[in-house]
């Protein structure tokens, strides 16, 4: 792997720490599930493997029982996954120099990997963010075969341990917020998603919070590039 | 092989997939993106990453008192022991283990 120095293992797997607790513990709740429902592990492999988007691979299990027709589908997995339009923004230039990883790179920015990204103090290796976001993945795969093999779920009850990625979450803001000396874009963000949450319920607020954060910001960075060159 | 189940996965995969490199097929070409995509672009994870924190508590105000304030006493907790020890490891292990704790 390119760039990669030796203690970078571990080094990711410090990092992708949080995602695997949460990734094991939800990927094999999903599996269970999706046995439960009457589809085996090779089903859990492929799902996990192919669509690898928690939230929409859950909503897709009563979906694979009662044989949904493709049209609700794919507007269900547009409404559930249009937050992953936003996410790409912030690599484009850092996933062009990528070459061959570079469409893995793309397919395989979950929230949490991209989470790992945003947690990044500098600029890493390809190895590295390469070696994060395989992991990640290799995490949820895992998960979801062992609840399928396991079917009813855990034999021990680890409820709760999936909040290790809201705290994840809420770490890398309190990194954001004490490092960075323009704390308005994460400012802007918070009060568009409580905004949108509170007029929209809790099912589909965040696209919209996040289109709303993204005019406010591009707005926002067009006046001050103007106030700049005056 | 139930044949229609696996249009499904695949038609849930090719969306997401999508979805994902929509930005990349807009902006990602040789041109390079316009300053002002590559300008928000830099400025969207901190607000990315607050709306995620939105996402995981949204269930908040609208279930139970006190489901609600288990979470937010837990969330409460990460930040604290972020400013306290300021370490990522310490942060998330001890709020998940006392979020643990709360709900049992």
């Amino acid at each position: 792997m390119s760039g990669m120095v030796k203690g970078d293992r571990l080094r990711v797997l410090r990092m992708t720490l949080p995602v695997m607790c949460g990734y094991l513990f939800l990927g094999t709740a999903f599996g269970a599930t999706l046995a439960q429902a009457g589809f085996g592990p090779a089903w859990a492999l492929m799902a996990s493997g192919l669509v690898y988007a928690g939230s929409l691979q859950f909503v897709m299990v009563p979906f694979l029982v009662s044989g949904a027709s493709l049209l609700t589908v794919a507007l269900t997995a547009l409404m559930v996954n249009a937050r992953h339009l936003f996410y790409g923004l912030s690599w484009i230039e850092r996933f062009s120099r990528m070459k061959a990883i570079r469409p893995y790179m793309i397919f395989s920015l979950t929230d949490e990997t991209y989470s790992v990204f945003c947690s990044l103090p500098g600029e890493e290796s390809d190895g590295v963010m390469l070696r994060i976001a395989l992991y990640d993945q290799l995490y949820w795969v895992a998960g979801s075969v062992i609840g399928s093999l396991l079917a009813t779920g855990l034999p021990f009850d680890l409820t709760g341990i999936d909040f290790s990625m809201t705290a994840l979450f809420i770490v890398i803001c309190v990194e954001r917020a004490l490092a960075s000396e323009n704390r308005l874009p994460m400012i802007v963000g918070a009060c568009c998603s409580l905004l949108s949450l509170f007029l929209l319920g809790p099912d589909r607020f965040l696209a919209p919070a996040l289109a709303a954060t993204a005019l406010l910001l591009t707005v926002m960075g067009a006046a001050k590039g103007k106030e700049e060159r005056a | 092989m139930n044949l229609h189940a696996l249009c499904i996965v695949l038609v849930c995969a090719g969306v997401t997939a999508v979805l994902r490199a929509l930005p990349f097929l807009f902006f990602g070409g040789k041109n390079g993106a316009p300053r002002m995509v590559l300008a928000l672009g830099r400025v969207l994870p901190p607000a990315i990453m607050a709306a995620l924190v939105v996402y995981c508590l949204k269930g908040v105000p609208f279930g139970s008192l006190e489901d609600g304030a288990k979470q937010l006493i837990a969330a409460a907790a990460v930040v604290a022991l972020h400013l306290w020890k300021r370490s990522t490891l310490v942060s998330i292990a001890g709020g998940t283990a006392l979020y643990m704790m709360l709900i049992r």
